[in-house]
C-alpha cells in the first residue's frame, strides 16, 4: 500500500507543472532558419557580412521572424527586414511572402527570374505548389517542408544532402 | 503470492487510469530563437531513417515504428541498448548473466544470440558473420551517451535490408559531431562496484569539417546470486558471490566533411560467467567471455542534379569471441573470428511526380568465419572450421502517393548467396489517412534470416553440425491505426501476424545436438500505446501487448502473454527531470516449470544542474528489489537452473560535465 502512495504521489506532481505546448508558427519560422543553414547562395548579391530576410505582409509566421535577427548563417549575421513591394527585393536574399501576399509569387514578373533570391512561402495545412523555392506547411501536426530544386537551381541556390533528404516534394499545381 | 501479484496488477492499473485522466492544456510562449537551436530533424518532429531508408514522419512510414530518442535515454538513466529495447512495447528481455537476448512477439530461442533482428549502427549493418549475433549489453560498440537515438522498426526488414530483419531492425544513430568545439566527461558509480567513465570531444575542422572523438570504460563486480539448495554451485548451497565481473570499453571517432563520412568503432567487453553455462565448472573465475568488434566505414551523401539524392558507403568490420570454460579444472578456449568487408548504393530518384523511388545495390565479403575450440594445457584441438562467402542484394522500392490520403508503399528485394538459393523479399503497405489525424496502415512482407556459421558448422560436444540447414522464412501481417486525438495525445492500436517456415531451433534430444529446421512457428500480438505530452513539459507513455507464440506442440518458452509498460517524465525544478519506467511482464514458461510474471519500477532523476555545465543525475533499477527470473538455456537447465534471477536493486550516480 505504501508503494501506491508513493506512486500515486509522484504522479500528483503532474498538475502543479507549467510550461508550453509550441505554436506551429514559430516552428516554421525555426525551420526557415534552418533550412537557410543549408543553402548555399552559387553568387551572392553582396558578399558583405549580412544575410537579409525580407518579409512581405502579415502573419503569425512573419511575426515570428524578426526574434531570429543576428543569428548567424554561416559567416553572415541574419537580418530581418520588412518590404512594401515586390521592387524592394533587389536588397534581399531572401523572401517570406506572408498570407495573401503569397499570390504574388506567380503574378510578380520581378520574381520570375531574380537571381539568388530564396522565396519562401508557407501554405498552411498540406504542401502546395506555391511557386517559392522553399514552402512550408503542417501536416498530421507535424511541420514539413518542400523544396523547389528547379527553381532553385535557376536561381543560383544549391541545398546540401543533409537539408534535401528531409524535403518533401513539391506537388504538381 | 497471488494475492500480492493481483494487487499489484491492480495499482498498475490505477496507475494508467490516473495518467490518462486528462489535464487541460494552455498555450504558452517558447520562443523562436529556443526554437531556432533545435536541430531541422527535432522540428520535424521525429525522423526516422531504418523503415525504408529514407527519412519519413513517423505517420507515414510503411511500418510501426517506436523511436526512443537520447533525451528519453537520459531521462530514464538507461544503462545498454537492451534497456532501451526493453521499453518497447512487445520486446522483452531475458538475461543469463553474460548476454542479454531479446524477446520479440515472444519468440525467443536459446542460442539465437538475437540473430533474428537486425542491429544497425548509424544505417550500417552490425550483426556479425559467425553467429550473425545482435549485441545489445555492453559488448556494443556504442557507449549509451553516444546514441542520439534508436529505432525500433517491427516486422519484417528484409525487402530493404536483406538477412537478420526477420521480427525487427534496430538502428541505432549516434551524435553527429557537434558544430562548436566541446568536450564532455561523464563519471558513473553505482551498486555492485560500477565504475564507468566517458569522455567526448567534439572540434571542427574547418567550415564544413567536423571532428568527433569517444572513449568510454567501465568495470562492475556484479552481483551475487542465490539459488537456494543448489548443488552446482561453488559451496553446494547455490551462493555465486563475487564471480559476475565485468569490464569494457568502446572508442569512435567521426570525421564529417560536406557530403563524407568517416566512422570507426571498436568496443572490447570481458565478462565473467557466474553461473555453470555449458556445463563448466560452477563459480569458477576462470569462466568468461570476451566480445570484440568494430567496423570502419566511409559515408558518402549528396544531391545529384535536380531529382537524384546518392548515397554510398564502403564498410570493414570484424568480430571476435573467446570463451574460457573450466571443466574439471582444464581450461577449454571457445573462439570465433569474424571479418567482413562491403559496399552499397544507393539513389533516392523524386522526378516522377507522386513517386518517391529508391533504387540500390549492397555486397558483403564474408572474408573469415572461423570456429576453433580446444583445451589449453593439456593442448588438445576439437575443432577448427573456417568458412568463407559472399552475400549481394539489390533492391528496390517505391512510395507511390495517389492522394493526400492514399499512398502505397512497395518493396522488393532479391539476395544471392555463395552458400544458399536466392532469396526474394516482398513488401507491401497501403497507408490511408481517412481523416487529417488518423492513419490505417495495412501492411504484407516477407523475410529471412539465413542460418549462421555457428549454427551450421559448430561440433564441439552437446552440438552435432548441419551444414544443411536452409534460411528461416516469415510471412508477417501488420494492421495498425494511428489516431492523433489532439496535437498532444497520439493513440495507437497495431495488431500483428507472422509465420515462420523452417524455423531454426536447436533440437532438446541429446542424441542429436543440432540446429534443425522445424516445419513452422507463429506468433500474433496486438499492442495498444498512448503517449500523451502534458501541459507543463512531462510526457506520458503506456502500452500493453497481448501477445502469443508457438508451434503446433504449444506455446513456446519464455512467451510472456503480455507485457505492459508505462514511461513517466516529469519536468521538477530547474530544468531537471524525473523518469519513473515501470515495466510488466507475463509468466513465462520455462524448460520444466515456470517464472513468474512481475512489475519492476526504475526511477531516474536527471539533469540536477549544480553549476552551469555540470550536473548530475541518479537512478536506482528495480526500486522495490522486487525478486523474478528469467528462463533459462538447456544446458542451465540440465544442472537444475531452470530459471535464472534478475537483478536486484541497484542504485546509480552520475556526474557529467561539459566544456
Amino acid at each position: 500500500m505504501s508503494r501506491l502512495l508513493l506512486l500515486i504521489g509522484m504522479m500528483g506532481l503532474l498538475p502543479l507543472l507549467r510550461a508550453a505546448p509550441v505554436l506551429d508558427d514559430q516552428v516554421k519560422a525555426a525551420v526557415i532558419y534552418k533550412v537557410m543553414l543549408f543553402t548555399h547562395w552559387q553568387s551572392p548579391r553582396e558578399p558583405g557580412a549580412e544575410l537579409v530576410l525580407c518579409v512581405i505582409g502579415r502573419d503569425e509566421v512573419a511575426a515570428a521572424l524578426p526574434d531570429l535577427e543576428g543569428r548567424s548563417v554561416g559567416e553572415r549575421r541574419l537580418v530581418v527586414r520588412n518590404v512594401n513591394s515586390p521592387s524592394a527585393l533587389a536588397e534581399c536574399d531572401a523572401a517570406y511572402f506572408a498570407g495573401t501576399e503569397r499570390e504574388r509569387l506567380s503574378e510578380s514578373p520581378e520574381l520570375a527570374h531574380a537571381e539568388g533570391l530564396m522565396t519562401v512561402a508557407d501554405c498552411g495545412l498540406g504542401l502546395c505548389a506555391s511557386g517559392a523555392v522553399l514552402s512550408l506547411a503542417v501536416e498530421d501536426g507535424r511541420p514539413v517542408f518542400a523544396l523547389d530544386r528547379g527553381r532553385a537551381e535557376r536561381r543560383g541556390l544549391a541545398f546540401s544532402a543533409q537539408v534535401l533528404r528531409l524535403a518533401r516534394p513539391v506537388p504538381s499545381p | 503470492m497471488a494475492n500480492e501479484y493481483l494487487g499489484r496488477v491492480r495499482r498498475a492499473g490505477l496507475l494508467i487510469l490516473l495518467l490518462i485522466s486528462s489535464i487541460p492544456a494552455r498555450a504558452s510562449g517558447v520562443s523562436t530563437g529556443q526554437l531556432a537551436d533545435l536541430e531541422l530533424e527535432q522540428l520535424l518532429g521525429l525522423e526516422v531513417y531504418a523503415a525504408s531508408r529514407f527519412p519519413q514522419p513517423l505517420a507515414e512510414a510503411p511500418s510501426a515504428i517506436t523511436v526512443i530518442t537520447g533525451e528519453d535515454i537520459r531521462q530514464y538513466g538507461y544503462r545498454t541498448l537492451a534497456d532501451v529495447l526493453r521499453s518497447i512495447p512487445g520486446l522483452h528481455l531475458s538475461s543469463d548473466h553474460v548476454y542479454e537476448y531479446l524477446g520479440v512477439r515472444g519468440i525467443r530461442r536459446a542460442g539465437d544470440y538475437n540473430a533474428p533482428v537486425l542491429l544497425l549502427i548509424d544505417g550500417r549493418r552490425q550483426n556479425d558473420n559467425v553467429y550473425e549475433a545482435a549485441a545489445i549489453g555492453r559488448e556494443l560498440p556504442v557507449p549509451i551517451e553516444l546514441i542520439d537515438r534508436v529505432e525500433f522498426v517491427r516486422g519484417p526488414g528484409s525487402s530493404v535490408f536483406g538477412s537478420n530483419a526477420l521480427f525487427g531492425t534496430i538502428n541505432v544513430v549516434t551524435r553527429a559531431p557537434a558544430a562548436q568545439a566541446g568536450l564532455r566527461l561523464l563519471t558513473e558509480v553505482g551498486s555492485a562496484g560500477l565504475r564507468r567513465g566517458y569522455l567526448q570531444y567534439d572540434r571542427p575542422l574547418a567550415a564544413e569539417t567536423r571532428l568527433q572523438l569517444s572513449a568510454a570504460y567501465g568495470q562492475s563486480k556484479g552481483e551475487d546470486l542465490l539459488l537456494p539448495g543448489l548443488a552446482a554451485s561453488p559451496d553446494g548451497q547455490g551462493n555465486f558471490r563475487d564471480i559476475d565481473g565485468e569490464l569494457f570499453q568502446q572508442y569512435s571517432a567521426r570525421l564529417a566533411s560536406g557530403p563524407w563520412m568517416l566512422q570507426a568503432m571498436h568496443g572490447e567487453r570481458l565478462k565473467q560467467s557466474p553461473l555453470p553455462i555449458y556445463g563448466a565448472d560452477p563459480g569458477d573465475p576462470g569462466n568468461r567471455y570476451r566480445d570484440r568488434q568494430g567496423f570502419l566505414g566511409l559515408n558518402y551523401e549528396g544531391g545529384l542534379g535536380r531529382d537524384w539524392l546518392l548515397r554510398a558507403q564502403m564498410f570493414g568490420g570484424y568480430y571476435g569471441f573467446r570463451g574460457d570454460l573450466v571443466y574439471e579444472g582444464v581450461l577449454n578456449r571457445d573462439r570465433a573470428e569474424g571479418r567482413w568487408w562491403g559496399g552499397e548504393l544507393n539513389a533516392v530518384y523524386g522526378g516522377i511526380s507522386g513517386h518517391r523511388l529508391l533504387i540500390g545495390v549492397d555486397l558483403q565479403r564474408d572474408q573469415r568465419q572461423q570456429q576453433t575450440n580446444y583445451d589449453v594445457d593439456p593442448y588438445l584441438l576439437y575443432q577448427d572450421t573456417r568458412q568463407r562467402g559472399l552475400r549481394v542484394g539489390v533492391y528496390v522500392q517505391d512510395d507511390w502517393r495517389f492522394s493526400q490520403r492514399l499512398s502505397l508503399d512497395l518493396g522488393l528485394r532479391h539476395d544471392s548467396y555463395s552458400d544458399f538459393d536466392a532469396v526474394t523479399t516482398p513488401r507491401a503497405a497501403l497507408i490511408l489517412k481517412p481523416w487529417s489525424r488518423q492513419t490505417v496502415k495495412l501492411i504484407y512482407g516477407r523475410a529471412y534470416r539465413v542460418p549462421s556459421s555457428f549454427e551450421r558448422y559448430y561440433e564441439v560436444e552437446g552440438y552435432e553440425a548441419n551444414p544443411d540447414l536452409v534460411p528461416e522464412v516469415a510471412s508477417n501481417w501488420d494492421l495498425i491505426w494511428e489516431n492523433r486525438v489532439s496535437d498532444s495525445l497520439r493513440v495507437q492500436a497495431a495488431a500483428q501476424y507472422l509465420r515462420v517456415h523452417d524455423f531454426i531451433v536447436q533440437s532438446s534430444d541429446p542424441a542429436s545436438p543440432q540446429f534443425t529446421n522445424r516445419e513452422r512457428a507463429e506468433a500474433q500480438g496486438l499492442d495498444l500505446m498512448l503517449d500523451k505530452h502534458w501541459f507543463g513539459g512531462a510526457r506520458s507513455r503506456a502500452s500493453l501487448s497481448l501477445q502469443r507464440a508457438h508451434d503446433e506442440t504449444g506455446d513456446f518458452e519464455d512467451a510472456p502473454r503480455w507485457l505492459a509498460k508505462l514511461h513517466n517524465s516529469l519536468p521538477l525544478v530547474a530544468g531537471s527531470r524525473l523518469g519513473l519506467e515501470l515495466l510488466g511482464t507475463g509468466e513465462r514458461r520455462t524448460a520444466l516449470g515456470t517464472s513468474a510474471g512481475y512489475w519492476l519500477l526504475n526511477l531516474t532523476i536527471s539533469g540536477v544542474s549544480l553549476r552551469p555545465g555540470l550536473s548530475l543525475s541518479a537512478s536506482v533499477d528495480n526500486l522495490f528489489d522486487d525478486r523474478y527470473t528469467d528462463p533459462s538455456s538447456p544446458d542451465l537447465a540440465a544442472v537444475g537452473i531452470d530459471a535464472v534471477p534478475g537483478g536486484g536493486r541497484q542504485f546509480r550516480l552520475r556526474l557529467e560535465a561539459e566544456f
